[in-house]
């Protein structure tokens, strides 16, 4: 297991959820009758199931030219998509995702004062738990093998507006790395901006890994309108080696970066609020 | 928007919206008008001119039963076809000659190319393992291997296909 | 499919022909080969079973001493046109021809070896016994 320690860290972070997924190389027998059995081995701790549309596959590669929005799916209609299953805490926090080739397994903040139950003692024990379950049910029914191709760290912060800004033209006192919008050479007033990085992960010997992205969008808390910044940091790649192991040591990598650009792209008054450690 | 000359705009992938567990926070209304416009622009765009003839071959390979060549050949898996659109989409342009899409016996799906001097096949045989082969009789080039995640030679040789 | 136990049977010429059925109508096994100016089978059409046994080919030779005729090879089998490759070349690519007489199909052989190069090769080398009724298609670049 990588280090997990000497990251920087928040008492009070903004983060609202964390969720942590493996994609893998579809498993044409997982039908819905094996995954409402699945359910029964979730069912004590994630008593209420939920159907939602099944995610896309998605694939970080390098040494492509990537094409503009929208574009055509292309799905086999003859028979209906299977959907991704919930399998939630009654009213709580935590929940599974499952499809035929995805595995999720999230953190959700519900209320207000909650605190982040940390990724070492809470989230990444979960995952690992949960993930072992789903793979030897796999296994005992012979519907596998799991072959993962891609698997993803991706944590999900609401910055409201208070003290150090109000309106969302005031990127500039929440993230460092933005230094305009309010240019006097245009004599109008900037309304809102949002913006997306992406950045690659190689290894020392240049091994392409996968890529972290970073998007912030502006939005209003449903509860009273409060604007707020949505600061979404996905880390996806491909795992580091084969089985568990490899899956973990990229989402310990991801989760790396996450914390060091999270970090690196707020501002100290932001850091403040935050109650940086 | 004109074919070949623009460089095309990042694509910034699904990140949570496709993950998220909920959401307590709606987005600024975004101007959709703009959305159309890229769609509308994409029907008529020169630069996706390959793109029904691949997808109405693509749906009669989907439709092959189990010994569809008489030696016990299986069924199209669904997700090499899809596999073969995400690869188009990524490293044809508007020049690049049209791919033929071939079923093979595993079930996989075959791209090849076989003009200009260039033979290049690419096997789907899964969404992240490629097995390329490259043969050019002209500069007397050739490779054969394996890709997952870094296409940058696969892209070389289509580029040099479409710039022959 | 290695090869690994399986004898090349020398009884069998190099020039003993060696019949592929190829899928052609529609057209999901044949490719238009700009560079050699004619359609062809697709190296697809020259690959091992799934179940990993090795390729099956009927033999040209036995048909013959057989007094049959090379249009059996294709009796139900809509759609299919017959490819034909030497004993010979298969050897040069590294294959071994071995008989395996069936009750459904006498003349019937494997042809063992690696096929990821060798069908390749094969499908450019192959000549068409029955030929598909394709037209040639416009040039699309």
């Amino acid at each position: 297991m990588t280090t997990l320690n000497k990251l920087p860290s928040f008492e009070n972070p903004p983060l609202i959820e964390v969720a942590l997924s493996v994609q893998f190389e579809s498993l044409p027998e997982l039908q819905i009758p094996q995954l409402g059995l699945l359910w029964a081995e979730f069912k004590e701790r994630f008593p209420r199931v939920e159907q939602h549309t099944p995610v896309d596959q998605v694939i970080e590669r390098i040494g492509v030219r990537a094409v503009p929005q929208p574009r055509v799916g292309f799905k086999l209609l003859e028979n209906p998509p299977l959907p991704r299953l919930w399998f939630a805490e009654d009213g709580g926090n935590e929940l599974v995702q499952v499809q035929s080739d995805f595995f999720g397994r999230n953190w959700r903040k519900i209320k207000e004062l909650e605190e982040y139950p940390r990724y070492e003692d809470a989230i990444r024990p979960g995952f690992v738990t949960d993930w072992n379950i789903f793979e030897r049910y796999v296994e005992e029914k012979g519907l596998g093998p799991i072959k993962p191709n891609q698997c993803s760290v991706t944590y999900v912060n609401h910055i409201v507006s208070g003290d150090v800004w109000q309106d969302h033209n005031e990127l500039g006192s929440i993230f460092r790395i933005w230094n305009g919008g309010n240019d006097k050479r245009i004599p109008l007033e900037m309304e809102d901006a949002k913006f997306a990085l992406r950045y690659v992960i190689s290894s020392q010997k240049n091994e392409f890994f996968g890529r972290l992205h970073i998007s912030v969008e502006p939005a209003f808390l449903k509860q009273d309108d409060k604007p707020i910044f949505v600061l979404t940091l996905t880390c996806r790649g491909k795992p580091m080696n084969e089985g568990l192991d490899g899956i973990l040591s990229f989402m310990d990598l991801g989760r790396r970066h996450i914390v060091d650009s999270f970090d690196a792209i707020t501002t100290e008054e932001m850091h403040e609020v935050w109650r940086k450690l | 928007m004109s074919a070949g000359n623009l460089a095309y705009a990042p694509q910034f992938g699904p990140v949570t919206d496709d993950v998220s567990g909920f959401s307590s926070c709606r987005l600024r209304e975004r101007d959709d008008t703009s959305v159309a416009a890229v769609g509308e622009t994409l029907t008529y765009n020169n630069d996706f001119k390959w793109l029904p003839p691949i997808v109405s071959r693509l749906k009669d390979i989907l439709q092959l039963n189990a010994d569809w060549d008489s030696y016990g050949a299986h069924p199209v898996r669904p997700e090499s076809a899809e596999t073969v659109l995400d690869l188009l989409y990524n490293l044809m342009s508007s020049d690049t000659p049209i791919p033929a899409i071939i079923p093979t016996p595993e079930g996989h799906v075959q791209i090849e190319w076989h003009t200009k001097g260039i033979d290049l096949e690419v096997e789907i045989e899964s969404p992240a393992l490629f097995h390329v082969s490259y043969e050019d009789s002209i500069s007397n080039n050739e490779w054969e291997g394996d890709l997952q995640y870094d296409m940058t030679r696969l892209a070389t040789f289509i580029r040099e296909l479409t710039n022959r | 499919m290695s090869g690994a136990g399986y004898e090349d049977d020398e009884s069998i010429r190099d020039d003993c022909e060696l019949l592929r059925r190829v899928q052609v109508k529609p057209e999901f096994t044949v490719v238009w080969d700009e560079n050699l100016g004619r359609w062809r089978p697709s190296s697809a059409a020259f690959r091992d079973h799934p179940n990993g046994s090795p390729m099956s080919v009927v033999l040209r030779d036995v048909l013959e001493e057989q007094n049959r005729s090379l249009e059996e090879v294709l009796h139900g089998h809509t759609g299919f046109a017959l490819a034909a490759i030497t004993a010979g070349f298969a050897r040069q690519c590294h294959q071994k021809i071995v008989r395996d007489p069936l009750p459904e199909e006498p003349a019937h052989a494997h042809v063992v070896g690696k096929k990821k190069k060798a069908s390749r090769k094969m499908a450019k080398q192959s000549v068409w016994v029955f030929a598909p009724d394709l037209p040639s298609p416009e040039t699309n670049h």
